[in-house]
């Protein structure tokens, strides 16, 4: 489980102070995929570094499996990241390695000996539908295909969380749908728990269990998909869902019709 | 056509041995500066506020002693550092001496290459390895390095051609090369032949240097598809 108790996180510049997140409670049950929405400038972005800390709160605590990690040092900081695997809108791979060695390197970076990585590398690549692309290099690749090898290497050290910070932002809708299939395969067949950051309200509403709506560095409103989604309570979360809404009746008739990209 | 003291040169092998002494020496000054600039460049850039151990006096003081004797022209930080070769090498003339003074002009000279190769990294790569766990080390040895590799290589060939130009300075303090004869020989002597033949021989090296280290580069760059990208 995955708790955020108070926390607070305030940019301090030379000659003042910009609020990013102000008294965030949230927490993430084992098994779910949890959504955070907002607008840009929301502080989604900072909210889920701070999940792994890879920005340190100003202020309140994060909980990962009852464990208060602000206060752990860092070797016990660098191991927990292991278990918390993180994709991104720009993909992030590294450009000079292969499709395989993207996938070997958390292993690699966790001591995992060459030949065994190679090995756990071919199957996450097979889970990804990728096993024909192990030589390419990233330049070779489509947004969705890197995105599917980023999803594979967050998982190479087989982790019990999966932050996606706007992973879908930057692709089409036919390769976002697939992306989010294949998110949503890995949440019902490998059980990992998923943190969803998003600005599209579809992307929520396709894959989410439950949803927390971010506005102006606070949670506006917090609930089930289906109960936000029918009765969204707070202004924010009107003026996210309301066009959304009716973007997504349409979509589901016409995507029958859309081909598969793979 | 030529005058005599060009057909001199090159039959007794002064010229020849001028070549391969420039060569010798950019590319020996060149290594041992890689060896002190590199991880200079690397701290540079992992101090820096925005690095990945962010240590703003080391980094401060740092870029100040680089700036320091980047600012200072070659052929006066020469003489200044005669004392400094003299306590290295034993010596403060010749071409030893030379060697220490280029890799004294070199390395902050380098460093400030590998500092803005390693700019060049996208920031979301080295975040996305932080993500998986990996530590500064790592971080600079398995991502940094590697990932900055092609734009490393095309940096060093300008640093060993901008060697080169000091080299050509050696002659002062008696170093020997190319610079040495067109100077000695060519300008002193009134033989603007044998200049002119120095000037075309170190044009040749610096493309020879620079086609095959953008060569190298562009061979070792997956980013591109035309390289050994595709296997």
């Amino acid at each position: 489980m995955i708790e955020l108790r108070h926390l607070g996180k305030i940019y301090k510049t030379a000659n003042r102070e910009i609020v990013a997140l102000e008294d965030i409670n949230l927490s993430v049950q084992d098994g779910e995929i949890f959504g955070i929405i907002g607008l840009s400038g929301a502080g989604k972005s900072t909210l889920v570094r701070c999940v792994n800390l890879l920005e340190k709160p100003s202020s309140g605590h994060v909980f990962i499996d009852g464990e208060d990690i602000t206060e752990f040092d860092r070797k016990s900081l660098l191991s927990l990241r292991r278990s918390i695997g993180m994709i991104f809108q720009d993909f992030n791979l590294l450009e000079q390695r292969s499709v395989l060695r993207n996938v070997t390197f958390p292993l690699e970076v966790s001591g995992v000996k060459r030949a065994a990585a190679r090995e756990r590398a071919m199957e996450l690549l097979k889970l990804v539908g990728l096993s024909d692309r192990a030589e390419s290099f990233p330049s070779q690749l489509s947004g969705g295909q890197k995105q599917r090898v980023a999803i594979a290497r967050a998982l190479a050290t087989n982790p019990k969380y999966l932050l996606c910070d706007e992973a879908t932002s930057a692709l089409d809708p036919n390769t976002t749908r697939s992306i989010l299939e294949l998110l949503k395969r890995i949440n019902q067949t490998l059980g990992v728990t998923i943190v969803v950051i998003t600005h599209e309200m579809k992307v929520i509403y396709q894959i989410c269990d439950r949803v927390a709506v971010l506005d102006q560095s606070r949670i506006a409103e917090e609930g089930k998909v289906s109960d936000v989604f029918a009765d969204p309570r707070s202004e924010i979360a009107r003026e996210l869902i309301l066009p959304e809404r009716i973007g997504i009746s349409w979509q589901k008739t016409s995507s029958k019709e859309q081909q598969e990209e793979v | 056509m030529f005058s005599e003291m060009l057909v001199k040169l090159w039959e007794n092998g002064i010229i020849q041995m001028g070549i391969w002494e420039t060569i010798y020496m950019t590319v020996l000054s060149s290594l041992i500066a890689y060896v002190i600039g590199l991880p200079l460049g690397v701290i540079l850039h992992i101090t820096d506020a925005e690095g990945i151990y962010p240590l703003r006096w080391v980094n401060r003081i740092l870029g100040l002693f680089v700036n320091f004797f980047r600012s200072i022209p070659f052929i006066i930080l020469m003489v200044a550092m005669l004392p400094v070769a003299k306590l290295i090498v034993g010596v403060s003339l010749g071409n030893r001496a030379m060697i220490v003074m280029l890799v004294i002009a070199a390395s902050p000279y380098v460093a400030r290459m590998v500092e803005s190769s390693l700019k060049e990294v996208n920031a979301g790569v080295i975040e996305a390895a932080q993500s998986m766990g990996a530590n500064n080390f790592q971080l600079v040895w398995k991502v940094l390095l590697p990932e900055a590799k092609p734009s490393l290589i095309i940096g060093s060939v300008i640093s060993m051609v901008t060697i080169l130009g000091y080299s050509a300075m050696a002659s002062t303090i008696g170093g020997t090369g190319l610079g040495q004869i067109a100077i000695s020989y060519g300008h002193q002597r009134f033989n603007p032949d044998v200049t002119w033949c120095c000037v075309i021989l170190t044009v040749i090296i610096v493309q020879v240097i620079q086609e095959i280290g953008t060569w190298i580069a562009h061979k070792t760059d997956k980013r591109y598809s035309g390289g050994s990208a595709v296997k």
